[in-house]
């Protein structure tokens, strides 16, 4: 009885709910690689960079024998 | 646990391995083949527990989204497809969390050349509605388990439970089923 009542509420739910084909239709690749290419962060140059480059600009520019030094490093 | 990645050691050929590591290691190609592998048995599970093919393509991506992002704390030892299908699980989770729970009379009506009657039609509606009512876990467990009748094991891996939660989670679906069908006249 348990069964067969069990049987009928299946039968009632796979009725009730939307028969889908679990078959892929078209390749997604395509818009996993829009999704990667816009979600991922852009490559920026890092805050601390510019920072470096300000004071060894400003430095130059405030001490002028300081130019000098730079390019004994480099 | 030891033994089970062995086995998952044993079964994957050295090029499937290489393939997982460069995938982790952030291989941009890699992920092309694991997604071109793959998408096919991510969208057929995310569209069984969502049952909406447009929402199932976007789902699919997001599921690769995620495990993109994640690729650096995948061990390319263990299983890609049942990982993928844990994030999948999870993710179709979330998207039923989001749905209305109510379903319009009106969209129920394109269905109406599959059922006989104006009786068996309202059933039907009265049916989807109850299920859309369900917690998104439970509902989930119940298309799975109920509708598409998936082995429990499977669902138990994908959902990252024990069998025994799995089963109990159908019974908890089918008994709040039962009592909202009760509620609106139908004795299933």
């Amino acid at each position: 009885m348990k069964e067969t009542n069990d049987a009928r509420f299946k039968s009632l739910l796979k009725q009730a709910l939307r028969p889908i084909s679990p078959e892929l239709q078209r390749d997604l690749w395509p818009q996993m690689l829009r999704r990667i290419d816009e979600r991922s962060p852009a490559k920026t140059v890092p805050w601390f960079d510019w920072a470096l480059l300000a004071i060894v600009v400003i430095s130059n520019l405030v001490f002028p024998h300081s130019i000098l030094l730079l390019l004994y490093q480099l | 646990m030891m033994a089970a990645q062995t086995e998952a050691r044993t079964q994957f050929s050295t090029a499937e391995i290489e393939t997982l590591k460069r995938f982790a290691a952030g291989d941009l190609s890699a992920f092309e083949m694991l997604f071109r592998q793959h998408q096919a048995q991510v969208y057929g599970w995310i569209v069984r527990v969502v049952r909406d093919t447009g929402a199932a393509e976007d789902l699919t991506i997001e599921t690769f989204w995620r495990i993109y992002r994640a690729r650096e704390r995948f061990d390319p030892e263990r299983s890609f497809g049942a990982w993928a299908r844990r994030i999948a699980t999870n993710v179709a989770i979330d998207h039923l969390k989001t749905v209305p729970q109510e379903v319009s009379y009106s969209a129920e009506a394109v269905r109406a050349v599959e059922v006989d009657s104006d009786l068996q039609q309202h059933i039907c509606w009265q049916t989807e509605r109850a299920f859309r009512q369900l917690p998104a876990k439970l509902q989930a467990v119940a298309k799975l388990a109920l509708v598409d009748e998936r082995p429990y094991e499977e669902i138990s891996e994908s959902l990252g439970i024990s069998v025994g939660a799995v089963k109990s989670r159908v019974f908890r679906a089918v008994r709040l089923l039962r009592k909202k069908l009760k509620q609106s006249g139908i004795e299933p």
